[in-house]
This record gives C-alpha cells, sequence and structure tokens, in this order.
C-alpha cells in the first residue's frame, strides 16, 4: 500500500469514526430527551392526579361541614320553629293561627336558604370577599371574638378550584385559631401587589411554638392544599404573641 | 488589465455551485410564497439569509478562482466571519435561557475581537487559509449547539415537544455535524492542498455536502408553512 492510500485510509477511517461519535452523540441526546419526556409526563400525571386528590376531599370535607351545619339548623332552628308553628296552628285563636302561618313562611324561607347549601353550587355564586365575611359574622354572632376584615376585593375573580382551596384553608384556619388560640380580635385583610394576592390571617391568642408544629399534618396538609394551586402559606407564630398567617396566590 | 472568461467561469461550475444557486432561488421565491405573519419570522429570515450567503460566496469564488484570482478572502470573509455568525445567531434564537443567549453574544464578540488581533498582529492574514479564525469559529458553533442540546434535555418546554419534529434540533444536528464532520479539514487544507492534492480533492466533498444538506434543511424551513397548510402533514415545526 502507497503512503498516499494509507493517509487516505487513515483519514477515511478517521472520519468514519469521528462521524459515528457525532452520530452516537445526537442519538444519545434524542435518548435521553425521551426519557426525560417520559419521567415529565409521569410528574404531570402524578401532580394532575394529587390536584384532583385535593380538590375531591376539599369538597368532601365541604360537603361534610355543610352537613354537620344543615343539621344544627334543622335541630335548634327549624325544630324550633315547627314546634313554635305547631303550637300555634292547634290554637283556636285566629291571632295565634296567623302568627302560625307567618312561622310556617318564616319556615319555607329558611328551609329554601338551607337548601341552597347542601351542592357545591354555592361556592360558584359566593365571592371570597362574601365568604370570609360570612365566617367572620358567625364567629362575632356566637361572642367568641370581635372580627376584623379589610379587603381590596383582589380575590373576588378566582376560578372554582381555587376558590373551594381557598375557601377549605380560610375555613381550617378560623376553626384552628377558635380551637387553639382563644383570641379576642382576628383581623383579616386580602391585598396584591404587582405579583402576587394574598390574604392574611391575624389572630392575638396564645400562639405556639413552629418548630414544634412545623411538621405537624394540619399545617403540611393546609400548605400542600395551597401548593395545589400554585400558591404558598406562610405561618409565623409565637408563644402568647398570636399567629399570623399568610396566604398567597400569583396572578 | 486582465480579461474577463466568462467561459472559464461556466467550466467551473460544477454540481456544488449549481446546487447552492438553486436551492438560493428556491428559497428566495418559497419566501414571496409564504404568507406575510411568516416572512416576519426571525428564523425563517435567518434561514434565507444563509442560503442566499453561501450561493453568493461560492459562486463569487468560482469566479474569482476561474479568473486565476486568489479567492481565499471570499472564504475567509463570508464563510468564516459572516456565515459563522449568521450561524450562531440561529442558534441563539433557538435557544430560550437568556444566560445561553448572553453567552452567544458574549461568543460572537470575542470571536471578532480574536480576529481582530490575529489579523492586526499579523498570525492571520485575510488571503490565507483561515485555520485560526476557523477553527475559533467552528469551537465556538460546537459550543452553541452543545447549549442547544443541553436546554433539549433540560428545559421543560423542549421536554414537552417531540425533538424530530422540530427544526430547531434538525438544524442545529446539521450544523453540528457539518462543522464538526469538516473540522478537521478545514484546518489541514493547506497541508492537503500543498502537499495530496488528489486526498484533498476527495475529502473536500464532505463539507461540500454538507452544506448542500443544511442549505436543503434551511429551504425547506421556509417552505415548511406551505407544505403544512397544503398538505395537512406537519414535517417540521418552525
Amino acid at each position: 500500500m502507497s503512503e498516499q492510500e494509507s493517509q487516505f485510509l487513515l483519514i477515511l477511517f478517521g472520519g468514519i469514526f469521528f462521524a459515528f461519535l457525532m452520530t452516537l452523540f445526537v442519538v444519545a441526546m434524542v435518548i435521553l430527551h425521551r426519557q426525560r419526556q417520559s419521567k415529565n409526563r409521569q410528574k404531570i400525571e402524578q401532580l394532575r392526579s394529587e390536584y384532583e386528590k385535593t380538590l375531591l376531599n376539599i369538597e368532601n370535607e365541604i360537603q361534610h361541614e355543610t352537613l354537620t351545619h344543615v343539621g344544627r339548623e334543622l335541630h335548634d332552628n327549624i325544630g324550633q320553629l315547627l314546634s313554635l308553628a305547631k303550637l300555634n296552628l292547634n290554637s283556636a285563636k285566629p291571632e295565634k293561627q296567623a302568627e302560625g302561618k307567618e312561622f310556617i313562611n318564616q319556615i319555607i324561607k329558611e328551609v329554601r336558604a338551607l337548601s341552597k347549601t347542601l351542592n357545591l353550587d354555592w361556592v360558584e355564586e359566593i365571592t371570597l370577599d362574601d365568604f370570609v365575611k360570612q365566617q367572620l359574622q358567625r364567629i362575632e354572632s356566637t361572642g367568641y371574638c370581635q372580627t376584623i376584615f379589610n379587603s381590596d376585593h383582589s380575590l373576588n375573580e378566582l376560578p372554582k378550584d381555587g376558590k373551594l382551596v381557598m375557601i377549605r384553608v380560610i375555613q381550617e384556619c378560623l376553626n384552628n385559631a377558635i380551637k387553639h388560640a382563644a383570641p379576642s380580635t382576628i383581623e383579616i385583610t386580602i391585598t396584591q401587589d404587582s405579583i402576587k394576592r394574598k390574604i392574611e390571617i391575624f389572630d392575638d391568642g396564645q400562639g405556639f411554638d413552629i418548630s414544634m408544629h412545623s411538621n405537624g399534618s394540619g399545617i403540611t396538609n393546609l400548605k400542600k392544599r395551597m401548593e395545589a394551586i400554585g400558591g404558598t402559606l406562610i405561618i409565623s407564630s409565637a408563644p402568647g404573641k398570636g399567629t399570623h398567617i399568610t396566604l398567597s396566590l400569583p396572578f | 488589465m486582465k480579461e474577463v472568461s466568462f467561459i472559464d467561469f461556466f467550466e467551473r461550475l460544477d454540481y456544488y455551485p449549481l446546487s447552492l444557486i438553486s436551492l438560493a432561488i428556491i428559497g428566495l421565491c418559497g419566501y414571496f410564497f409564504i404568507p406575510e405573519s411568516q416572512r416576519g419570522k426571525r428564523i425563517i429570515q435567518l434561514s434565507l439569509w444563509i442560503i442566499l450567503l453561501v450561493a453568493s460566496y461560492e459562486l463569487l469564488a468560482s469566479f474569482l478562482s476561474s479568473q486565476k484570482i486568489i479567492n481565499l478572502w471570499v472564504y475567509n470573509l463570508f464563510f468564516t466571519h459572516l456565515g459563522g455568525i449568521l450561524f450562531l445567531v440561529l442558534i441563539k434564537n433557538f435557544l430560550k435561557r437568556q444566560n445561553h443567549k448572553k453567552a452567544i453574544n458574549i461568543l460572537i464578540l470575542l470571536f471578532l475581537l480574536i480576529s481582530l488581533a490575529l489579523h492586526l498582529s499579523g498570525i492571520a492574514h485575510v488571503n490565507d487559509n483561515g485555520e485560526y479564525t476557523t477553527a475559533l469559529i467552528t469551537l465556538f458553533i460546537m459550543v452553541g449547539c452543545s447549549m442547544y442540546f443541553f436546554e433539549l434535555i433540560s428545559i421543560e418546554e423542549f421536554l414537552m415537544i417531540d425533538p424530530l419534529k422540530e427544526f430547531s434540533f434538525w438544524s442545529s444536528t446539521a450544523v453540528f455535524f457539518y462543522y464538526s464532520s469538516s473540522f478537521m479539514i478545514f484546518i489541514s487544507f493547506k497541508y492537503l492542498y500543498t502537499n495530496h492534492l488528489s486526498i484533498y480533492f476527495m475529502v473536500i466533498e464532505i463539507p461540500r455536502l454538507m452544506a448542500i444538506l443544511c442549505n436543503c434543511l434551511f429551504c425547506l424551513a421556509i417552505y415548511s408553512e406551505l407544505l403544512t397548510s397544503r398538505f395537512k402533514l406537519k414535517i417540521f415545526h418552525v
């Protein structure tokens, strides 16, 4: 073999080897891309199923709370009204019978209002501001503590799923404050800045040591729920200094 | 003054410049056929600029060579500098991360500064084979392509697509193959031309074929919208 032929073969095989390496590199990239794509799809599927599970749990919890509320209303309010109506209608006096009819009308109104809370359609109709106001009024009407509410109405245009989660998280935060903190005032503020909307819940109750409770399933659960709708939950508290919860939701 | 011989020029035109000129004409026609909204796309414009540039400088180089005039400055100026920068800008348009885009800008600036320094210091000359500048731009283009491949496997936006139906993937792969396979040939041009002319004529076919392949791909990119709307077939997404 002449020198020129051997040099040509060297260049040829070198070139083929180099091209082979390049091909291998590109094929490896495609395979790696496919693998990551598949992992990414699995992750998205998992997140979607977790999100749906969270929503389902929240719907169940809200329905459970609603049923408890309906049961209480039936027993404490409608039951009493029915007894009064029965007493009045059994009376022979016409004015008592008229009063009985008034009670019946009131019962019809109460039952209609109650029936509306049995499905979750009310979530679509109510704004978050109205919901918070209702909750705070309910707390104040029991004489448990004072409440303050400030809002710039920035969270009134939430989609149903987001609203459901926010409603449940706010409910849970208020329940926790009532059950454990014994506050004299609960304050809720809804504001927004250029990047996010936030709800701040303050109570001047007992407070707690966050390091002791940060791994608790209650707080973790609330945080996960906020994460499911792309938001965050931050708690700051100290014994004797009340609790400050910030729920943030990006635009 | 030497007389211009067009007969020599036409005799010199082989399949390579003719293919490139054909592709440039087809690409230019395609550019005026596509809807105006598509014409404004940066990638379509860059693809057109590249095929027009390659055809023009190859035609000019062939003409100068046919007239026995040194044509190395044509390759130095248009292929190494202008073409290399256009390829880098094209790759920059494929990238999603801002810091990678900035890195490409820095590479372009660095290349121009180093090239200027090499030419001013006399290490490189406008009429030499441009080994240093070619090696440098090849290296930078390969870095750019590597950035693209890195983004392809790490950015969520790329993970949502099929790379085999993406113009940016095929284009980066073609440019990567073109420059990597031609790298050794570019820097050994002088040696091969001086010592092994027959081997030179054999290996020179590799970058020539790769250049035609790249230009075919850019031409197809210009026509992609027309093909999609006419045949309801998405060859690749531009």
